[in-house]
């Protein structure tokens, strides 16, 4: 439009750099590169992983005031997913709804503190990704003595439907009555803040939860929780993956793995308080 | 309680009563005597079914005076004032006066016969024998006796009021109300309760009966009484009163019943 | 994965003691709250038709507000919500040495209040559905209120209110399940932890649903008897005692109504 006069060769020096930087721009992908870790192409096609879990146990997943989920576990799981190069769904459900969901391919993987037993690992496939235990937590007023399960014997203590604790807790109580003694009043409830709830407001004398969950609580509450003896019966916990689907088992673990050389597992670990429930 | 023959079993003086803003009765002005049958007829809305009513209380009436055997009814004489009377002697002034309504009204959870002793024994205190036996009597009287034990909705129209029938002359009335007694009935059933009513009045019962059954008037009655706009307006014997020498106006209303 | 009929029937047969202490809690719940919501529906049923304006409006005040709230936040509410706000607690109760624990006096006194408000309306279209015909005839008897209402009124809004009643009762046998968000450990509380540790879900659900099913099927042919007895009056066969009425109300036909013009 302009009778320029600068030479022709750098008018069309500028043109050609100008056209290949569009078409660098136009060839590339969405992904800004090509997975770290190959996924099963089921999954690669969808672009997204479906993971189930309760998402009502902090600090390991939960919401925040916008209703995101946050927690040690999403944010594992988000990078797990991402190394596959997989956008993350979240299905929440009640913790005895999770097998059954996965079962029922709900969902691809249980993201969740879901204890390596035996029992489970003939149901399902399960890659671990860290240690937990089992606590018990009182109110911080609370001097009566014993650390254990059978010492709250007579006492009123709230813990999750269908979890470990509830059935160490009923184990407990068959004891209690073959010796005897008077049994654990157990209050089942729906999930871990619920039964939180109940000791905050003095409907229960002691909640079983698991270590993790008990700092938690703890340390957001100094001042009216405290734990009542050590984390007791310390035992993995694992994603959940259907049983057969190795592929996607394998890229999981692989996944992982890479979370672990690189030293996003320990920055996790460190960024949510769980030092100590490292693999 | 002693009463002297002559004096008029039910006397009306200057009746009144409103529904809301609505005169309905006007002055209503009548005496009975005991052993008379008295038809009242009509055009509705004349006031025939509310000044029925109001002797037994099932209405209040605002103005006036009725007497059932020298007793005021629903109210009290207190220094020249009218009081109304408290609902337990109401529900004692209903005692002697039987009624008998056109949708017959009989206890549909009872059978005929519970129906007949209920308030002989729950009201009078009768023995359950006693208002038993009193009831088959009455059964038998009006011809229901196979029916002692069915329910009302078993029932035909006519066979459901000759039972009510029977339930009001368990009470031992002494006088004793019709509401239009056969005015929800087909014609084939109208006849055996007329038949019954006419027996009744034969016994000598005291009877006011609302009706539109012109033929069972002349009949059964011993005076027949016109009511229009909540007054009477004419009163005679049968004879006179279906006569040739009958008011225009009579005449006029009588033409459109038939 | 197959269904695991062994398990299934090993469950049905053989539930174990804390599961029939479980279906003992369902159904006691069901009646406690079923008994005490006739209550408070008798109660607000009849203040829903009093002489006095106050007590009209605070009746039906509290049968809208009732019934616009799910039952499950009423439960919740009552149990946790007024705990946390500090309003009141339930504590465990001991009486005649039944334990009633906290869990589940809030579900009773929950459920009850949700049915009260139903109950307030089918007793108050009871009353309203006695004929005015009956009680002049029987005024005119000379008959007392008193005798007007017992033996007239009440009977007769009897029949018309025990069909729904029943029918309420039968959903309340279902309902009690929302207890099992509040603790109390009926038999679909111990069906969810008993999936969680044998992972059998499908069956154990099977197993609740049928438990369920004998429920009410028991409770509707008792509800149906009843109903039969309460209308000899318009049933050809003759049912004046409980044995005729479950007999008439097994044969199927009979209890049609045949009506004379």
């Amino acid at each position: 439009m302009s009778t320029s006069r600068k030479p022709l060769f750098l008018r069309r020096y500028v043109t050609a750099v100008g056209l290949a930087a569009c078409a660098l721009w136009v060839a590339t992908p969405v992904q800004a590169q090509t997975p770290r870790v190959p996924a099963p192409a089921a999954l690669a096609a969808k672009g997204a992983i479906n993971y189930c879990a309760t998402i009502d146990n902090p600090p390991r997943a939960y919401f925040d005031e916008k209703q995101q989920p946050i927690g040690f576990e999403v944010e594992l799981g988000t990078e797990i997913a991402a190394l596959m190069g997989l956008k993350v769904n979240w299905i929440q459900l009640k913790f005895p709804g999770l097998v059954p969901a996965l079962q029922a391919q709900q969902c691809d993987a249980i993201m969740q503190e879901l204890f390596i037993r035996p029992e489970r690992l003939e149901i399902i496939d399960m890659v671990p990704f860290s240690r937990t235990g089992q606590q018990i937590v009182v109110r911080r007023n609370d001097n009566s003595p014993g650390a254990g399960l059978e010492d709250l014997s007579g006492k009123k203590i709230a813990v999750p439907n269908g979890t470990t604790i509830h059935n160490l807790a009923i184990e407990a109580n068959k004891k209690l009555k073959e010796s005897g003694k008077p049994e654990i009043n157990l209050v089942v409830l729906p999930t871990t803040t619920d039964t939180f709830q109940q000791l905050a407001t003095s409907q229960v004398d002691a909640v079983g939860t698991t270590s993790t969950a008990g700092a938690y609580y703890v340390r957001l509450r100094p001042n009216d929780f405290k734990a009542k003896g050590s984390p007791f019966g310390l035992i993995g916990t694992g994603i959940g993956i259907r049983k057969g689907n190795t592929e996607l088992t394998n890229a999981i673990k692989k996944a992982f793995d890479t979370t672990v050389t690189d030293g996003t597992y320990k920055k996790l670990i460190d960024k949510w308080n769980m030092q100590g429930m490292e693999l | 309680m002693s009463t002297e023959n002559h004096q008029p079993l039910v006397r009306a003086i200057d009746v009144r009563k409103r529904f809301g803003d609505a005169e309905v009765l006007c002055g209503v002005n009548l005496e009975v005597h005991r052993g008379e049958v008295l038809c009242i007829i009509g055009p509705s809305g004349s006031g025939k079914s509310t000044f029925l009513r109001c002797i037994n209380q099932l209405e209040v009436y605002q103005a006036g005076k009725i007497f059932v055997n020298g007793e005021l009814i629903g109210y009290k004489e207190a220094g020249g004032r009218l009081l109304p009377i408290s609902n337990r002697q109401v529900v004692l002034q209903r005692r002697r006066i039987g009624m008998v309504f056109q949708q017959f009204n009989l206890f549909w959870h009872m059978t005929v016969r519970e129906n007949i002793i209920e308030a002989p024994i729950r009201v009078l205190g009768q023995s359950q024998a006693q208002a038993n036996e009193n009831a088959m009597r009455l059964l038998e009287r009006v011809g229901l006796s196979a029916k002692a034990e069915a329910y009302p909705m078993k029932l035909s129209g006519g066979q459901q009021q000759r039972a009510a029938i029977a339930r009001a002359l368990a009470m031992n009335p002494e006088l004793m109300l019709f509401d239009e007694p056969t005015s929800a009935l087909d014609p084939e059933t109208t006849g055996e309760v007329l038949s019954v009513i006419s027996e009744l009045a034969s016994t000598g019962m005291t009877m006011m009966i609302v009706t539109h059954e012109m033929g069972f008037a002349r009949q059964v009655a011993d005076r027949v009484v016109l009511m229009e706009d909540g007054q009477i307006r004419h009163e005679a014997p049968p004879d006179q009163f279906f006569s040739d020498q009958a008011p225009v106006r009579l005449k006029a209303f009588l033409s459109t019943i038939h | 994965m197959g269904f695991d009929w062994a398990f299934f029937f090993e469950r049905i047969v053989n539930p174990g003691t804390p599961y029939i202490h479980a279906l003992g809690r369902t159904v006691s719940m069901a009646i406690l709250a079923m008994l005490l919501g006739l209550l408070i529906g008798l109660v607000v049923g009849f203040g829903r038709l009093s002489r006095y304006g106050l007590v009209r409006s605070a009746c039906g005040f509290y049968v809208w507000l009732i019934r616009g709230i799910p039952v499950l936040v009423l439960l919740v509410m009552l149990f946790s919500g007024m705990a946390a706000a500090g309003l009141f607690r339930f504590t465990d109760f001991e009486f005649a040495g039944i334990k009633l624990t906290a869990s589940f006096q809030a579900a009773v006194i929950g459920l009850a209040i949700h049915e009260g408000a139903y109950m307030a309306e089918i007793v108050r279209n009871g009353i309203q559905a006695v004929a005015r015909g009956q009680i002049e005839a029987a005024r005119s008897l000379g008959m007392s209120p008193w005798l007007v209402t017992w033996r007239i009124v009440i009977p007769q809004a009897t029949r018309v209110v025990v069909p729904p009643f029943g029918n309420d009762f039968n959903h309340m046998l279902k309902t009690t399940s929302l207890a099992s968000v509040i603790g109390v450990p009926e038999i679909f509380q111990l069906t969810e932890a008993m999936s969680a540790t044998t992972f059998k879900t499908f069956e154990l659900l099977s197993v609740v649903a049928l438990n369920y099913l004998v429920l009410t099927a028991i409770w509707n042919t008792v509800q149906g008897v009843i109903e039969t007895r309460l209308r000899a009056h318009e049933i050809d066969r003759p049912v004046r005692s409980w044995w005729q009425s479950f007999v008439v109300y097994m044969t199927p036909g009979m209890t049609s109504v045949e009506r004379r013009a």
